[in-house]
Parts: C-alpha cells; sequence; structure tokens
C-alpha cells in the first residue's frame, strides 16, 4: 500500500497514478484511490465519471501479456462515512437515526479531516477486496500536508468528543468532575440553546443519543487505521517540486513521518529540469540561424541564447534542492522527474511519467 | 479614492478562488496592491495562521493587528475554528468561568461539530471589515478592499455555500439570523466577487472550470479571473521555421540543442494561449494574464504583477450587449 503526500500543485494526482500504472505494468493488481474534488484523476486517467466503485483503466497498447491490472476510483468520503455507519450500527432504527441527523450529515460531508479519515477508511475497504493485490492513495488536498496522519484520531475525537456529549445534556461524559461540570453544562447549554436556536442542540441530542453503542466500534476502527498506517504493510511517498514552499512541506512532513518512527519509502521531486550543459557559442548560433534564413538572426540568437541559461539557471537551483533533499533523507531513494509538456492528462502522459518513475515504490517497503 | 479601479476590485470583496499551487496568495497580494496603489485602502486576509503575504513582503506579521506592508496595503488572517471558538465564547453570558468549567478544548470541538459555524464567522469577519454587515453600526469601515485569500476551491466553495445551508436548515436564533444576513451581502455582485486563479495547466484549467459551473450553480458569476505564471512571449510565429532548420540540419549540437529548446518554448507557449481561450470559453471572462516572476514572490515581483494587473484592466471590460 503506497500512500503518496505532499503539498497542492505537485503533481500528486498526476504521479499517485502514475505509480499505480507504473506497478501494474510491472504485472500487478492495483487500485488507485483518488480524493478530489475537481475530479482530475478521472481527467488524468482519460475516463469519466470516474466514480466510488473501482474500475478497470484499459491499458490497450501500453501493457504486454504480462501487464498486471489498474483500477481506479475516485473517493466519495459521504458514501464511505455511511458504509461505516451502516456496519457499525446496531438496528436499522439507530442507522436511519444518524443518517438522517444534520449534525452527522456535517461531520460525514464537511468538516476538515473527515475527507482523511475516509480516505484511509476507503483504504481499509479495499485492502479486503482480493481483486487488488496493491493499492495506491493520493491525499486529499490540505492547507497542511501533514494533517492527514492526524485526521483519524482527530475525527474521532470530535466524534467522542466531551464537548458534544455535554451538549448533549448526557450526564455519563462528565467524569469525575461531576457535579461541578454538570452546572457548568447547563450554563453552557442554556447559552448555547440562545445562540444557536434551539433546532441545533435538539439534533446534537439525538446525534449522541443515536451514536451510543457506535462509540466503541468507532474508535476500534480508527484504532486499526493508525496501526495500518504505522506498519510496514504502509509506504508512505513524499511528492514535492522544485519550488521552496513544496519543498518546506516535504521536509515538515518527512519530519512528522520520523517523529512517528515511520520512515518515507521515497521521495518523488517533480518538474525538475534537466541541465544542458554548456550552451552554443553565441556566433556559431547567429551563423546557423543566418544560414536558416532568420530575418534578424543576431538578435533571435540573443534570446535563444537568453532561453538557454535561464533553463540553465533553473536546473542548477532545482539541482541544489534535490541534493538537499537527498541530503535529508539519505538513504531513502529520491527519484526526479523531468517536466513534461504537455501536462500528463492522457494514460499516454501518466505512462511517461511512469517511466520517469523507475521503480521507486519497489525500492520502499510495502 | 483616486485612479482607474480594476472590475474585480470595484467590490469591497473580492474572494481569491483556486487550485492549490496556482499562487492564491501571490494574486491577492499583488490585487491587494494594485487597489492601494490606486489610493484605496486595501486589506489581505488569509484564512489560515501562516502569514504568507507578510512574509513575501518581508515582513513578520503583526500580533496586534493587521500588518502593513505598503502605504495603504495591510495584512492579518482568520483561523475559522478559532474565529468560531472566540465567537461562541464572546457571545456567553457567562463567560469566564463557563470557559474554565468546561475547559477551551470543549468549544472547540463544539465550534468544530456546529454546522458551518466557522464559515459563517469567517464571513461574518470579513463583511465586517468591508463595512458591508448590515448589523454593524460602524459608518465608516477601515477597508476599501477586503481581498481574501481562500482554501483550496472546494473547501472554498463550501465557505461561501454556508449561509443558503445554515439558512435553508431553518431553525430560530442568532445564528439562523446570521445567516439569512451574510446570504444576502455573499450574494450581491455590487459586494462581493470571486476572482478565479489558473495556471496555464491543463487541470488547473479545468478546476477553475469546475469552479465557474459550481458558482454559476448558485447565480455567481466571477468577477475576474486570472492566469497566473505565463511565460513571456519571446519569439515570433515566423521565426520558428528557421529554428526547425537549426534543429534538425546537422548544426553542432549544442547550436541545434538551443535551437531546440526554443522551439519547446514556442510550442509551449502556443499550449498556453490555446488554454487561456479554453478558460475563457469555461469561465466567459477573458483571462487576466500575469508573469511568471521564476521564483518566490517578492514586494519587487508583486509590484510588476499588481502593474501588470492595472495596465490590463482596460481588457477586463464587462462582454458587451449584442
Amino acid at each position: 500500500m503506497v500512500v503518496c503526500l505532499g503539498a497542492g500543485g505537485v503533481g500528486k494526482t498526476s504521479l499517485s497514478a502514475a505509480l499505480a500504472l507504473d506497478m501494474a505494468l510491472a504485472g500487478q493488481r492495483v487500485a488507485v484511490v483518488t480524493i478530489d474534488p475537481a475530479r482530475r484523476l478521472a481527467g488524468a486517467l482519460g475516463l469519466d465519471g470516474l466514480g466510488d466503485e473501482p474500475r478497470r483503466v484499459a491499458l490497450d497498447g501500453l501493457a504486454g501479456n504480462d501487464a498486471g491490472e489498474l483500477w481506479a476510483l475516485q473517493l466519495d468520503p459521504a458514501a464511505t462515512f455511511d458504509r461505516l455507519v451502516v456496519r457499525h450500527a446496531g438496528s436499522d432504527e439507530q442507522r436511519e437515526r444518524i443518517l438522517g441527523n444534520r449534525i452527522y450529515r456535517h461531520l460525514s460531508r464537511s468538516v476538515a479531516g473527515s475527507q482523511d479519515f475516509m480516505a484511509v477508511e476507503r483504504l481499509f475497504e479495499l485492502l479486503g477486496d482480493d481483486r487488488f493485490e496493491r493499492i495506491v492513495l493520493d491525499t486529499p488536498p490540505a492547507q497542511n500536508a501533514v494533517d492527514f496522519l492526524d485526521a483519524p484520531a482527530r475525527i474521532v475525537r470530535t466524534m467522542q468528543g466531551k464537548a458534544l456529549r455535554m451538549l448533549s445534556g448526557t450526564g455519563d461524559a462528565l467524569g469525575p468532575a461531576g457535579r461541578l461540570f454538570d452546572l457548568g453544562g447547563q450554563a453552557v447549554i442554556a447559552v448555547v440553546e440562545r445562540v444557536t436556536g434551539s433546532g441545533l442542540l435538539s439534533e446534537i441530542r439525538e446525534f449522541v443519543g443515536a451514536f451510543e453503542g457506535m462509540r466503541e466500534g468507532f474508535a476500534e476502527r480508527a484504532g486499526e487505521i493508525e496501526e495500518l498506517l504505522g506498519s510496514d504493510r504502509t509506504g508512505f511517498v513524499v511528492i514535492a517540486d522544485a519550488s521552496p514552499a513544496a519543498l518546506a512541506d516535504a521536509r515538515a512532513l518527512i519530519d512528522r513521518l520520523e517523529e512517528r518512527e515511520i520512515p518515507a519509502a521515497a521521495a518523488v521531486m517533480n518538474r525538475i529540469p534537466e541541465a544542458a550543459g554548456p550552451g552554443p557559442a553565441p556566433g556559431e548560433l547567429r551563423d546557423a540561424l543566418t544560414g536558416a534564413g532568420a530575418a534578424d538572426p543576431a538578435d533571435l540568437a540573443a534570446r535563444v541564447l537568453d532561453v538557454w541559461n535561464q533553463r540553465e539557471r533553473a536546473a542548477g537551483a532545482a539541482a541544489a534542492r534535490v541534493r538537499e533533499l537527498r541530503e535529508r533523507l539519505a538513504p531513502i531513494p529520491v527519484v526526479t522527474i523531468a517536466p513534461l509538456a504537455p501536462e500528463p492528462v492522457e494514460l499516454t502522459g501518466i505512462a511517461e511519467l511512469a517511466r520517469g518513475l523507475d521503480g521507486a515504490p519497489e525500492r520502499g517497503r510495502g | 479614492m483616486t485612479g482607474a479601479v480594476l472590475p474585480p476590485l470595484g467590490r469591497p470583496i473580492c474572494f481569491v478562488f483556486g487550485k492549490g499551487g496556482t499562487g492564491k496568495s501571490t494574486v491577492a497580494a499583488a490585487l491587494g496592491l494594485a487597489a492601494s496603489r490606486a489610493g484605496r485602502r486595501a486589506l489581505v486576509v488569509e484564512l489560515a495562521d501562516r502569514a504568507m503575504v507578510p512574509h513575501a513582503f518581508g515582513r513578520e506579521p503583526d500580533s496586534d493587528g493587521p500588518t502593513e506592508l505598503a502605504p495603504r496595503l495591510y495584512a492579518t488572517s482568520i483561523e475559522p475554528e478559532v474565529a468560531a471558538e472566540e465567537h461562541l465564547v464572546e457571545r456567553l453570558g457567562v463567560g469566564r468561568l463557563v470557559t474554565r468549567l468546561t475547559g477551551g478544548r470543549g468549544f472547540r470541538e463544539f465550534a468544530r461539530a456546529a454546522p458551518g459555524v466557522p464559515e459563517l464567522v469567517t464571513l461574518e469577519r470579513i463583511a465586517r471589515l468591508a463595512g458591508v454587515d448590515p448589523s454593524d453600526e460602524t459608518a465608516d469601515p477601515a477597508w476599501d478592499n477586503v481581498i481574501v485569500d481562500c482554501p483550496a476551491t472546494g473547501h472554498a466553495l463550501a465557505m461561501l455555500a454556508a449561509p443558503e445551508q445554515v439558512a435553508a436548515a431553518g431553525g430560530e436564533g442568532p445564528l439562523a439570523e446570521l445567516a439569512a444576513r451574510l446570504a444576502g451581502v455573499i450574494d450581491d455582485p455590487a459586494i462581493a466577487g470571486v476572482v478565479l486563479v489558473a495556471l496555464p495547466r491543463e487541470l488547473a484549467v479545468g478546476e477553475a472550470g469546475d469552479a465557474a459551473d459550481e458558482l454559476a450553480r448558485r447565480g455567481i458569476s466571477p468577477a475576474g479571473v486570472v492566469l497566473n505564471r505565463v511565460a513571456a512571449d519571446r519569439f515570433l510565429p515566423a521565426e520558428r521555421d528557421p529554428l526547425e532548420r537549426v534543429a534538425t540540419d546537422g548544426a553542432a549540437p549544442a547550436v541545434a540543442a538551443a535551437a531546440s529548446m526554443a522551439i519547446e518554448q514556442i510550442v509551449a507557449r502556443a499550449a498556453e494561449v490555446a488554454l487561456r481561450a479554453e478558460l475563457t470559453r469555461r469561465t466567459g471572462l477573458p483571462a487576466l494574464e500575469l508573469p511568471d516572476l521564476a521564483g518566490p514572490p517578492d514586494a519587487e515581483g508583486l509590484g510588476l504583477l499588481a502593474e501588470r494587473l492595472a495596465a490590463t484592466a482596460g481588457a477586463h471590460l464587462p462582454p458587451r450587449r449584442a
């Protein structure tokens, strides 16, 4: 299982697809999960209407006889959350009460972090699916990519939270501080009631009531998910490009992984321009352009050299950043990918990206 | 107020939307700078505690209030969840006592769980900064332009949808009232507008188009579209032929390679022009182009972008009626 982490805009979705394709072309049965409101993977894989269920991607023209299978799906956090509720609900009645509750609908559909939690939950579901040997997970866009790692714990905390239970008026949540809290709790309820209007509180109460008995199942699942993320079965691939911001995010991610004693399996630096070496002699270039019939060969030659030098500077700066990340990560491999023009949005482009990856995931764990 | 004002800046509130990595913060800062140079008092609001905009100007954020970045240009940040918590605590009759009894975290969790509260409270603060909250008595707003550096598209759309959703859920009380009040503000094209930011890349253009569609479903049309990090036009179309000949006709390897590199630029540039047309088709507005700064934005680079924004304002008039 491979989890791709990185800042927005570094090509994470395309690279997740490329990693999955790389494995599929090497003979494995792979599913790639993307989580993205703009449905970019659908575009990148040349698929329309990618849904919550895995769909087989046709590898026509790319794969030999020994190729495996590539499946793709788009995470639907709400549908995944609903399935989780259905699985854990003790009765039909409990299930319906939760699914119809406004607080539940909010928590499952829009709270920051529920997407992350559901991404991992979906991963869990797919692990039990015999169709796939490997799963590649693209991660949700986030202000802060490292938030992904904390999401399961965070959302479970909210759902089990003292605040919700206190607001619901369930006394058992008040703990040892019992009576004192009870007083405070009553005051809070009175005030919140005043601020929010009565509809909201009664729904919170209903939600908490309906959730009684499911809490343990949820906490267990979150525990399993955390364990899975920390186990040998999961490899994290950190993705960045040559921009300082993406690189800073990558470093923060690596730090956070290390804090958890989970080394990254690999890092990929996308859109790294290659150095072209020493440029042509200006006179020679001008003469060649004159011979080729250019209208103003001297001026054109100067602009061509400008482009060359600019590329050299960009390549030099990018190389320094690659070196920096390599030093930081050694002995973990850092793979670089050259910029593709045009940007890969078709399966052939993804395949080209996959060739650039050169077996990177196989060198990782998992 | 003096000078010409860019159409998106003609509205007190400007929400800057875009896919991650498109340079939303940079565009927000440049819009702010353009507004301030036109004589307006401009505030750039980041919706997270990261201070990217002050850092671009080489400033550390001021903890006491908005950070001054340039004459009439300031930056601040709002963290929606913290704002929600503060809002709830502020309105608590029993205030401090309850906070102490329940622990600060209790409110954070409630603020998180209460549907739409962080989004509503954030929008309310933005409306007050812009002086467009009808319940706010302050006659003279501190800012002519409030420019909001929004989170990635999906989250930003959810934020703008919050007032309508909370209002639609019914119920009474101050939150429902706040929602109804804000819905009138956010949907008023004389008050608030959305600027969509894209890069000349197919996926980013697609996402900007999707965002425009989603806004259209809510009856909002974008106030402006920015195509960021556009490469400079270095070659003329007629120069491609001689370059092709040099690239293929047995010139010295370095000479041929340089010609190929120039051709690559011409091809990439043509692709960008096509993407700009696609962006215009999807969003219904001509895209305002900003150059690639080649490096992280600094005060000088942002100045350049602001200049460009002001200069292209003429190309950004609303479409003529048929």
